[in-house]
């Protein structure tokens, strides 16, 4: 059963609900049956070992200091005896391969691994009912992929009952056998996936469309109204859009599609020339340790005014470390990185907190704004002007930590915007957001590009790079291995490219989005 | 095996307190009755907190305070004689309470040495710190404490404090040259290294006390734990 | 990386640590101190440990070396007069008691060298768990934090200095205001995130029932026989100890000492306490080489690691 809204539609609410340990404070009306027992009347230890949850973060749920003392960790305060733990300590090793790490402390896994391990302990416990809050939003796509394969297969194989609220919907639409779309407090619609996608396609709801998996939105986009009433043909996954776009080929020619293929002209890196250089990375080569090995080397790379500049990567590839050396927070062992005279650069990470030492958002602006060297009446007017175009009227007197997820990123970004940097690095804007959330904040990023500042963005999200960039480039191995426009970039690859164009790579090579396409 | 675990420890206790004791009064060999009233000292803090209920908040609360008191040596390293751990012990203690301190301040003792490691000094760490937690936190509703200076006089003092508990296990290796001179002589050698503690607690205390008693107030409130009783 | 001592069960080598550290706080002889100097010496180079050692010597000679001066200045007692140094008589005996005092804390700071390197933290934790359960949840909590912090706090750093709050820079005053900036960051940040724990500790069962221990160490037939040996010849040592044997006396005036046949038997069966751990470090050394020369015998020394992996592959 997959759960999906946008941000703060209560779907964490409703899963702690689901979750007796976790009900939040506050009044609660209805009741909750388990297995035809009222929630509140179960025992605790039932409560415990019945149900169970895997939350966001997979940093902060980890007690303990080394993988099997984690693992162990639930079972022990179940009070299992030595004997029980070890055989099912062994079991869930075995299914999750976690053998090898057992004896590594937590800090040396990836975030994939620590999501994977949360889940394992979970599941020493046996739990009949599995919860999963946003389990894979802090994650990059590979380890994301992996860890919902694993759901998959707990459910195929065990029949586990899994209720996960998720907002990469990609890879758990296909697999789900029931979906529910909430908003605001209440349930909007439910039903089996192909179901849905018919329903919110009949409704033509543009903000609930952003919700159902890419090949389903381009079917939607490309066949008329009349025929989407035939159920069984919704494609959800690339292989049945492509599939049922083979089916369609006759008819795409005969509306003339055809012509858009030829239309579409590659276009000519010839543009750079005319563009002024802005930030110079020269066979940069750097490394944290002086045994360890080099993140980055011999990297050569441009940046150009009034650019959008995604850097692509898997994980671990150096792209936070790249931005870290063009904000100039380290220095590279060689190479040069030289920015054009009078530009200056702003950086924000990916963790908003990382910015905030002041009691209010009030005190934060202002503190940056005086080491921003702005005078007093400067700062108000450049702190108003940001209040504005951030919408941050209402949080103002705040504290930095009682405000949303997406407002801190918004105050950290409006912190980094006062310092008037021209060129933004940003680290992994989009983790974590629901659709419509990175809608709001690509429509940011172009306002700020009509300001003139030139962006460099990070990031693991092909459909986002796709979408928004005007250049893309893939850091791989320390270099910079590919770069070009978005369409060029994309339709060069074969597996590192967006949903759309996997499907339709066969007729319309560079057509990356649905707009795209239609 | 886990049967006999208990009874197996209190005996051990039992047998090495005896030997202390003797050893003590025959010889005159201080350090293992130190070692032994300092293990006295930290007992109690132990038993109870083995036998009351605590709340996983509560647990995580102690586990983070202890943490960032044992890691905020790192910022400092460039700073050398800047010891920011008591200051942070003791803003904790005058948050969450004597209990609290005291613990807050013996793990983040035990905790660092992991990683700095472990000697003869550890017991006494863990009791200095653990003590500069207990008496803030007993201290943390009365006038004194409660107005600024007072809060400052009471850092300065337990910065001298601390260093002399610390030269105490020096100084009992040495029974017989026990006198007024070698108290004073060691004190003396350490009185640049207390100074150093005391003038950075006043200072820590006195820039930073508003603004961190105001972020722990906040979580207290937050976590909903350890009432101000 | 557990071989030889290190491999043994966590009571057994505790038992060990704790009875060094009482004979050399008991046994007060030159000739007993020296013996489990050395002995204490020999397993940690057979550890490994001998770099480890050189790095912290300095520390613990001046730390050890400055009782023998202390002594003797401040300490009159004795009655061989040598010299008088500051209108003060200075004693044979008080430069004796002086260098005994000096192996003592020489020997109680190796063998926490070794102790460190043997007694790793969840050895330590399981041995401690068993007695308070929930003050070693509490520990192993911290512990875990430790390094999360660490690396958050170079985060913090960084991101920090790029608004001016920076510990590298500046005047004292203004750097150490700023250290304390940068532990706030991380003291909010990090009691944000722990509320998460909370919920996860939760959400899995914590308080419920009495907490049970997972112990991944097992008490087997080496450990026992090393343990009974241990407890043995402790024993024999400690009773020894009581009734008078194995001690030089100093003060009032130096003795020479007489060596009887009680004193025998107690040193004997000190240095088969201490020779125990030695013992099976140089049994694991043998095995292996050994075993490498019925397993390869060509003349082709084998290379440790793979050494066709560069530098770049993580």
């Amino acid at each position: 059963m997959v759960l999906c809204g946008p941000s703060g539609c209560g779907k964490t609410t409703l899963l702690r609900h689901l979750k007796r340990e976790l009900k939040p404070v506050g009044t609660c009306e209805g009741a909750i049956w388990y297995k035809g027992q009222a929630m509140d009347e179960l025992t605790p230890q039932t409560a415990a070992e019945d149900i169970g949850m895997v939350f966001q973060n997979p940093e902060a749920q980890i007690v303990m200091d080394t993988v099997w003392h984690e693992l162990a960790f639930s079972m022990e305060n179940m009070g299992y005896s030595p004997t029980v733990m070890r055989s099912r300590l062994a079991e869930i090793a075995g299914l999750f391969g976690l053998e090898p790490l057992l004896y590594k402390p937590v800090h040396e896994l990836s975030g994939g691994q620590k999501q994977l391990l949360n889940l394992a302990s979970v599941l020493l416990l046996r739990p009949k009912l599995l919860l999963l809050d946003e389990p894979t939003s802090q994650l990059d796509p590979v380890a994301a992929r992996e860890f919902i394969h694993m759901l998959h297969r707990l459910n195929e194989e065990m029949s586990m009952t899994v209720i996960i609220s998720e907002h990469r919907l990609e890879e758990v639409f296909p697999i789900a056998d029931r979906v529910l779309l909430m908003e605001e407090g209440s349930l909007k619609a439910e039903g089996t996936p192909s179901e849905l996608v018919q329903r919110i396609g009949h409704e033509e709801q543009q903000k609930q469309l952003s919700y159902l998996p890419t090949a389903s939105r381009l079917f939607l986009a490309l066949s008329p109204p009349e025929e989407r009433v035939a159920q069984q043909s919704i494609p959800l996954t690339v292989r049945e859009g492509k599939r049922w776009l083979h089916g369609q080929l006759a008819l795409l020619k005969n509306y003339g599609h055809e012509s858009a293929v030829e239309n579409i002209v590659t276009v000519t890196d010839s543009f750079r020339k005319e563009q002024e250089t802005l930030l110079k990375c020269q066979e940069v080569t750097f490394r944290y340790q002086k045994e360890g090995p080099d993140i980055l080397s011999k990297l050569t790379l441009n940046l150009y005014r009034n650019e959008v500049l995604t850097i692509l990567g898997g994980n671990g590839a150096g792209k936070s470390t790249l931005l870290y050396l063009m904000a100039g927070l380290s220095k590279p062992q060689r190479g040069r990185i030289t920015l054009a005279k009078g530009v200056t650069a702003g950086y924000l990470a990916q963790n908003p907190l990382l910015y905030f030492s002041q009691d209010t958002v009030k005190e934060e602006l202002l503190h940056m704004a005086r080491y921003a060297g702005l005078s007093e009446a400067d700062s108000q007017r450049e702190i108003a002007k940001l209040l504005d175009i951030f919408q941050l009227h209402e949080v103002y007197d705040s504290h930095p930590l009682d405000i949303s997820g997406g407002q801190q990123q918004k105050v950290a970004l409006a912190m980094v915007l006062l310092l008037t940097p021209d060129i933004l690095l940003l680290d992994e804007p989009t983790k974590g957001l629901d659709p419509g959330a990175k809608e709001r904040l690509a429509s940011l990023l172009k306002l700020l590009r009509e300001d003139g500042k030139s962006i460099v963005l990070v990031t693991h999200d092909v459909e986002f790079a796709a979408k928004y960039a005007t250049r893309c480039a893939m850091l791989f191995d320390g270099g910079i291995t590919a770069e070009g426009p978005p369409d060029v970039f994309f339709s060069a690859n074969y597996f590192y490219t967006t949903v759309v164009n996997r499907i339709v790579r066969d007729w319309l090579p560079q057509a990356l989005t649905i707009e795209d396409v239609t | 095996m886990l049967r006999f675990r208990y009874p197996l420890f209190i005996a051990l206790a039992l047998f090495v307190v005896g030997l202390a004791l003797t050893a003590a009064l025959q010889d005159r060999h201080y350090i293992l009755l130190s070692l032994v009233l300092l293990a006295a000292a930290l007992f109690p803090l132990f038993v109870r907190l083995e036998r009351r209920s605590i709340e996983s908040r509560e647990l995580v609360l102690l586990a983070v305070l202890s943490a960032v008191a044992a890691v905020s040596r790192i910022p400092f390293a460039a700073l050398p004689s800047v010891q920011p751990v008591s200051a942070i012990v003791i803003l904790s203690a005058y948050v969450f309470g004597a209990e609290a301190g005291l613990i807050i301040g013996a793990m983040a003792a035990l905790v660092s040495n992991l990683y700095f490691g472990q000697g003869p000094w550890t017991p006494w760490q863990m009791f200095s710190w653990g003590m500069v937690g207990l008496t803030a936190g007993w201290l943390r509703n009365t006038r004194w404490m409660r107005s600024k200076i007072g809060m400052l006089v009471f850092g300065f003092i337990w910065g001298f404090l601390f260093g002399w508990i610390m030269n105490i296990w020096y100084i009992i290796s040495l029974p017989d040259a026990f006198s007024w001179g070698l108290v004073a002589a060691a004190y003396a050698s350490s009185f640049y290294f207390d100074l150093a503690h005391a003038l950075s607690n006043v200072f820590f205390l006195s820039i930073l006390a508003g603004s961190w008693i105001k972020v722990m107030e906040r979580f207290r409130k937050k976590y909903g734990l350890l009432q101000r009783g | 990386m557990s071989n030889g001592f290190r491999s043994v069960h966590p009571s057994v080598a505790l038992l060990y640590y704790v009875g060094l550290l009482l004979f050399a706080t008991l046994l007060f002889h030159p000739l007993f101190l020296l013996t489990e100097l050395a002995a204490v010496l020999s397993l940690l180079l057979l550890q490994g440990q001998g770099r480890h050692l050189l790095r912290g010597l300095p520390f613990y000679l001046l730390m050890a070396g400055s009782v023998v001066l202390w002594n003797p200045l401040f300490s009159h007692r004795g009655s061989h007069i040598l010299f008088y140094a500051f209108d003060q008589p200075i004693t044979l005996e008080a430069i004796l008691y002086g260098l005994m005092m000096m192996l003592v804390l020489l020997t109680i700071m190796f063998v926490f060298i070794s102790y460190n390197f043997t007694m790793t933290t969840d050895k330590f934790m399981y041995l401690f768990g068993t007695v308070a359960p929930k003050s070693a949840l509490l520990i192993l909590m911290t512990i875990r934090f430790v390094p999360l912090f660490q690396r958050r706090l170079g985060q913090i750093t960084l991101i920090q200095s790029s608004r001016g709050i920076s510990v590298s820079s500046g005047k004292l005053r203004k750097r150490m205001s700023d250290g304390m900036t940068l532990l706030k960051v991380l003291l909010t940040w990090s009691l944000e995130e722990a509320l998460q724990t909370a919920d996860s500790m939760k959400a899995r069962g914590y308080g419920i029932r009495k907490r049970s221990t997972y112990g991944i160490f097992k008490l087997d037939r080496r450990d026992i026989i090393t343990l009974i040996c241990l407890a043995g010849s402790g024993m024999l040592t400690l009773i020894f100890s009581m009734q008078g044997y194995g001690m030089v006396e100093i003060y009032p005036r130096l003795k020479t000492p007489v060596y009887t046949g009680g004193d025998a038997v107690m040193y004997g069966s000190f240095c088969m306490f201490l020779l125990i751990p030695v013992g099976l470090e140089i049994k694991e050394k043998w095995l292996w080489r050994s075993f490498e020369r019925r397993d390869f015998p060509s003349v082709i020394p084998i290379k440790k690691g793979p050494h066709y992996m560069t530098s770049r592959s993580r």
